[in-house]
């Protein structure tokens, strides 16, 4: 037995190939075009926003991936929350999590979205994202280079086409009770409608 | 007859704002009848969180209120706090701290270029101004370690000395820039489709300009020759050659010009920087231990010219190691909600982002 | 014999327009200093569009409107002939004309109109009526030109349209006319300066803003085979038509690449804007050129 990163890439490939089999040819395909095809919900909620630009044009040029921006909600695969929410963009954040239709992931770029970062002790920032929504990749630091932000992008690609029950909007469907309980908390009488009666007639 | 009026939010998620702020437009058909800002999105409260940190540690976030320039952060906070304690500046440390605002406000201007360009649909600006700011960036990484939040200029000095080689790789990044600017004048500036978008838009009248108190490419793009480098000078901008480009026509083409000749301008000031660099010198000078460095009581208020118009500080201290007021006044609070609120009655939903843009709002820096 | 031929001109179109939709954003990015997305990354967009789940609705109407456009985009196909001789890639072109291919790409907006005026959106309301009010202005001067085209054959028929540019094509008989009608195409291609419908700095996507999934996915495969019917009407009407397959890529290819380059290097014209230039400048053209035969 190998030791290092090499086995711990070699676990992560052979849980890979077990997870793939149970698959069947159609659903790996589908998995495949889901990850090759991402679209962003054009939201810059936070400082994070200013390296979108650069991962966006020439520099870095994220569209090789095959991720490109789009304006509305309902047409986007991925909400990137990019730094610090106050509980007045979270709110907002949110809705449009919700508005977009599954399969959806989102980044939580920067440290803020992790831990509260460089706003630990600030009095309207949420300190962790994972409460009121389900964050599927991280990619940390203040700011996050275009590459983390790359990287960040390649990952989630590889959790896509494993095509796991692990993904957030899946969690955030089993678990809206506890995701609905962290949001009332948060946002007292103002919290949102309900988005429990959207998930009636899925599976 | 009544026309019906629908209210429509803009933003705060949509392409065409400028950051995470929304202005709530009443409409008829597309022209607007009323405007109204609305911020708190982005609401951290940085003066709050200053008054409980020792100096070294308020340092640390200053450079985070206005995302898309810092470093005019840095060096007010710098400025106040040298005021306070009477610490007086090395002149290589202060001839490098030209040279990193200068090179700030040039990101922040191709930046802007890329909003700019973006708002009327102009996507290949956007793409190579961008472009050509990150390589301002990676000189900044190479100087600071840092691409964005550099934490540089700090009181005292700066805080590392220029790598090996800097100022030539500086030089020859200027000299292609000068180059890109002229593909920028005949892609962007010259275009007709944007001057026929941007000439009679957002008109600001010469004569309230002053009077409500509006700084920047908005006043020197209804000509009025100001700027807070020459009228009150800072760091040895006092000593350094270079002019205050204005323009007459008080709308959102007279700014893009403005901008477009302070692009040059910028450049003019880097070589002189390049050329005067003293190569001997002392970049820091010596400070009181962390715990010890108390500021007096007193208050002051500096200003330095951002990207956008004066950013000024407001600072006082109690006697203690920490701050005990900091106040920020940077050019959106006034641009955003005065300004635009009036500019953008009467026009169409399509000329929201133009506008916008123009004046340079950004709102992490309205709500601090 | 003719169904088969229909299917074939279906897949051609349906194949050609993600091809060329995919060049585009592979030529604009070559514009932008960039590699870009591979080829076939709208086909990609599409295919996962189709299996993403479709979460709201608005009543059956809203969903008719990306029906009616698409069945726009493949009676426009089906009526338009590929190729300017023999009995191959002709469809159902011999039993319509010029006029009907005119009536029918009018279909495509209008019932767009239908599905988004349902929704409620602001944003998609405006963007079909912004889309209405320039599609007024587009269809003056293309009429002006087709018109002249159809004086020149003196007939409405392909065929006869064919017979007159045997010789000589008519964008070297009415280089004016072809112009007039070169504008408004871009237009109809939604590139700048006209692209007002759209809007993402404006009106978020437009028409599309309510659409996802399924919906959306169909709104994508018929614009981009809607895209190759105007670039062939516009290569039969004015180049000649395509003498074979090659010939029908390379006409396609120079107008498409040209349309595409103009589009990146011009700013967005607001809509009062975009109807005052389309009204004058290639109207003007049109006239003149008409004048002129």
């Amino acid at each position: 037995m190998e030791e290092g990163f090499n086995a711990y890439r070699q676990s992560l490939e052979s849980e890979e190939q077990s997870i793939k089999s149970t698959q069947s040819v159609v659903e790996q395909a589908i998995a495949w075009f889901r990850a090759h095809s991402m679209f962003v919900l054009a939201y810059g909620t936070g400082c994070g926003a200013i390296e979108m630009p650069p991962t966006f044009t020439s520099r870095y040029d994220i569209e090789r991936l095959g991720v490109v921006g789009v304006a509305t909600p309902r047409q986007a695969d991925i909400l990137i929350v990019s730094g610090y929410c106050s509980p007045k963009t979270l709110k907002r954040v949110i809705r449009s999590y919700e508005q977009m239709s599954d399969p959806k992931y989102i980044i939580g770029l920067g440290s803020c979205t992790i831990n509260g970062g460089m706003y630990w002790d600030s009095y309207n920032t949420i300190k962790k994202l994972d409460d009121f929504l389900p964050v599927d990749m991280y990619v940390n630091g203040c700011m996050p280079r275009p590459e983390a932000l790359i990287e960040g992008f390649v990952k989630l690609q590889e959790k896509i086409r494993l095509n796991s029950s692990e993904a957030g909007y899946i969690k955030y469907r089993d678990n809206y009770a506890h995701y609905r309980a962290n949001q009332e908390r948060l946002f007292g009488a103002q919290v949102a409608p309900s988005y429990e009666e959207n998930f009636a007639g899925m599976n | 007859m009544e026309r019906k009026t629908i209210t429509i939010f803009h933003g705060p998620q949509h392409p065409g704002i400028t950051g995470n702020m929304s202005v709530e437009l009443e409409l008829t058909g597309e022209t607007i009848t009323k405007a109204r800002t609305h911020v708190g999105y982005l609401h951290r409260g940085f003066e709050k969180l200053i008054e409980r940190r020792t100096v070294i540690q308020a340092f640390t976030i200053v450079c985070r209120i206005c995302v898309p320039e810092p470093d005019p952060n840095e060096a007010n906070f710098a400025l106040a706090v040298e005021q306070l304690a009477g610490i007086e500046v090395s002149e290589k440390a202060t001839y490098i701290r030209v040279m990193v605002l200068e090179m700030a406000r040039l990101a922040a201007q191709l930046l802007w270029m890329a909003g700019q360009s973006g708002s009327v649909g102009l996507g290949t600006v956007g793409q190579w101004s961008i472009y050509d700011r990150d390589l301002i960036l990676d000189l900044f990484e190479a100087l600071t370690g840092g691409r964005v939040y550099h934490m540089y200029i700090y009181p005292g000095g700066v805080r590392r000395e220029l790598p090996e080689g800097f100022l030539e790789r500086l030089g020859a990044l200027l000299d292609y820039l000068q180059k890109r600017l002229v593909e920028y004048d005949r892609l962007f500036f010259d275009n007709a489709s944007f001057q026929k978008r941007a000439i009679g838009v957002g008109v600001v009248k010469s004569e309230e300009a002053l009077h409500l108190g509006y700084v920047g490419q908005v006043l020197r793009g209804c000509g009025l020759k100001r700027d807070v480098r020459r009228d009150n000078p800072y760091f040895n901008y006092a000593a350094l050659e270079f002019d205050i480009p204005t323009q007459s026509g008080g709308d959102v083409f007279a700014r893009a010009l403005v901008r477009r000749a302070e692009m040059r301008e910028s450049i003019k000031i880097l070589r002189q920087v390049i050329a005067q660099m003293p190569t001997e010198g002392a970049i820091m000078q010596k400070l009181p231990k962390h715990r010890k460095f108390t500021l007096p009581k007193e208050d002051t208020y500096v200003a330095v010219e951002s990207a956008r118009g004066e950013f000024g500080y407001y600072m006082a201290g109690d006697g203690s190691e920490m701050i005990r007021r900091m106040q920020v006044k940077g050019p959106s609070l006034i641009h955003g909600f005065t300004l635009l609120e009036s500019l953008l009655v009467g026009e169409e939903l399509s000329n929201v982002a133009l506008i916008m843009n123009s004046l340079g709002i950004c709102p992490p820096e309205i709500e601090r | 014999m003719v169904l088969i031929d229909c299917f074939l001109m279906l897949l051609l179109a349906y194949g050609f327009g993600f091809l060329y939709y995919g060049l585009y954003r592979n030529l604009s990015a070559r514009v932008h200093g960039r590699f870009g997305p591979s080829l076939a990354q709208s086909f990609f967009d599409s295919v996962k569009l189709f299996v993403k789940e479709q979460s709201t609705t608005f009543g059956w109407m809203f969903y008719a409107g990306p029906i009616i456009m698409a069945t726009g985009a493949v009676l426009n196909v089906l009526f338009i002939p590929f190729i300017n001789h023999g009995d191959s890639l002709q469809g159902l072109s011999s039993s319509a004309n010029l006029i009907v291919v005119l009536y029918l790409m009018v279909l495509g907006p209008l019932g767009n109109a239908l599905g988004v005026g349902s929704n409620g959106n602001p944003f998609g309301v405006m963007g079909i009526t912004r889309g209405l009010t320039r599609l007024i202005a587009l269809e003056l001067p293309f009429y002006l030109a087709v018109i002249g085209v159809m004086i020149d054959a003196g007939s409405a028929d392909f065929s006869a349209i064919f017979e007159a540019q045997s010789q000589e094509m008519n964008l070297l008989k009415h280089p004016l006319l072809f112009m007039a009608a070169f504008i408004s195409f871009l237009g109809f291609m939604g590139k700048s300066p006209f692209d007002v419908v759209g809007a993402p700095q404006e009106v978020y996507s437009g028409p599309a803003t309510e659409f996802s999934g399924k919906f959306f996915a169909l709104l994508l495969s018929q614009s981009a085979m809607f895209s190759f019917a105007k670039l062939l009407l516009m290569v039969n009407l004015f180049l000649g038509g395509a003498d074979d397959l090659g010939d029908l890529v390379l006409k396609t290819f120079v107008l498409f690449v040209a349309a595409t380059f103009i589009g990146s290097v011009y700013a967005r014209f607001s809509t009062i804007q975009s109807v005052e230039f389309l009204m004058r400048i290639p109207t003007l053209l049109g006239i003149v050129g008409l004048a002129l035969l």
